[in-house]
């Protein structure tokens, strides 16, 4: 479904009637005709007074010269700054142990917790991806989570966390993490899944689970955050066989299976993985997400 | 019978009635549909497209809807209650549901003006 391009943008503080396009209601957009029209008018009596104005000596023309220069200057650089995406996220395909896997690594911008649909037009979002399960019983989020340091769901369930405190990633497996309390305190973010690597060792939380689905972590190696998804569907001890290979230091579970990704590469390009499904989003969905 | 928007997409449709269409809502490239039964549904459009749509297939009749900025498109015959100050608007058959959305304090105090003129 294509938008018609005849229907203009609008603002938050202008309302349109719908159908009837010469009601003239929306009042606000039809006032910044008219200061339109007024910097045309003015643009046109300036550029008249300089068309007829006599040459000025060298010193002027040095200075309008050195005004041009500084202006294309400028320009280039706003054009930079547009191509060159401030953070963005590197993929990139490899076979561990002959299980094929895609690796997603967040360059540069801060990591966080959200929870309900994602703003697919904010473009500051550069990763994101869902984090803690949901309940079948209540709909609820599975297991303790913080969201800027307010505690929304309890639970043990899982052993496996993740906390992001001062925007540093932190991943563990145990009880009662000290990390819990921290991001609570800190205004930070805490949620819990399945542990799938901790110390460099594999952990068996999830090895009950022998069903094969498409796999998806969030791992830490030498201070540096990344997913891992598998290709294809795989159990959960292969995955974390595969996650040790790798040499990473910690691993947890992220909802896996057809569960949607997406994010941008260093030149912008949109990037997604699994399957976009609203109706399976629901008001507790949680994302792990990068943003600038 | 009133007349009805059609929205299709490559693999579903949705047909509802003009009356049956309290407010639809902007999530980003999706919107959120609010039924006068109760219902909701999200719709994989986004609200730009959805106006487009409402005006091509109602013409004129389409102005039974207000786009308030860029998030909302209300059913006019549904406006209950503004409040400016509190940037509130009250969406409600005055029987069977009344729904709070918020709003610029601008898009309010045009839309004020609006139904004052009706």
């Amino acid at each position: 479904m294509k938008e018609n391009k005849d229907i203009p943008e609008i603002r938050d503080d202008e309302i349109r009637v719908i159908g009837d396009s010469q009601s003239g209601e929306n009042k606000s957009g039809r006032a910044w005709w008219w200061i339109l029209a007024a910097v045309v008018l003015a643009a046109g009596i300036v550029s008249a007074v300089l068309l007829v104005r006599e040459p000025g000596n060298a010193a002027d023309r040095d200075e309008q010269e050195q005004e041009v220069v500084r202006g294309f200057y400028e320009q280039e650089e706003m054009v930079d700054s547009v191509q060159s995406a401030p953070a963005y996220v590197e993929v990139e395909e490899q076979t561990i142990s002959g299980v094929p896997v895609r690796i997603f690594t967040p360059v540069g911008g801060e990591p966080s917790l959200m929870i309900g649909m994602p703003d697919f037009e904010d473009s500051t979002i550069f990763f994101i991806t869902q984090a803690a399960d949901i309940r079948a019983d209540n709909m609820q989020i599975l297991g303790d989570f913080v969201l800027r340091g307010e505690q929304i769901a309890k639970g043990r369930t899982k052993l496996g966390w993740c906390a992001i405190i001062d925007g540093n990633i932190s991943i563990g497996y145990d009880k009662e993490p000290a990390a819990l309390q921290e991001a609570i305190l800190s205004g930070g973010y805490f949620f819990r899944q399945y542990g799938l690597i901790a110390g460099g060792k594999y952990v068996k939380e999830s090895s009950r689970w022998k069903y094969s689905s498409r796999r998806r972590a969030l791992c830490l190696k030498d201070g540096q955050d990344f997913i891992v998804e598998t290709l294809e569907a795989e159990t959960f001890p292969r995955f974390s066989y595969v996650l040790e290979d790798l040499n990473v230091d910690a691993a947890i579970y992220l909802v896996g299976g057809d569960s949607y990704a997406y994010g941008r590469d260093r030149d912008g390009n949109r990037i997604a993985s699994g399957i976009f499904d609203p109706d399976v989003i629901m008001d507790n969905t949680s994302y792990i997400l990068w943003k600038y | 019978m009133g007349r009805h928007i059609v929205i299709s997409t490559s693999v579903d449709l949705v047909r509802v009635a003009t009356e049956g269409v309290v407010y639809i809502s902007s999530d980003g490239n999706y919107s959120t549909l609010i039924q006068a039964d109760g219902g909701s549904r999200i719709l994989t459009v986004q609200l730009g497209q959805l106006e487009t749509l409402i005006a091509r297939q109602l013409e004129t009749d389409g102005n039974v809807f207000i786009r308030i900025g860029k998030s909302l498109i209300i059913n006019r015959n549904y406006i209950h209650y503004i409040n400016i100050p509190k940037q509130q608007l009250v969406l409600s058959d005055a029987r069977t549901f009344s729904h709070t959305v918020s709003a610029s304090k601008d898009a309010l105090r045009q839309l004020k003006e609006l139904i004052e003129k009706e």
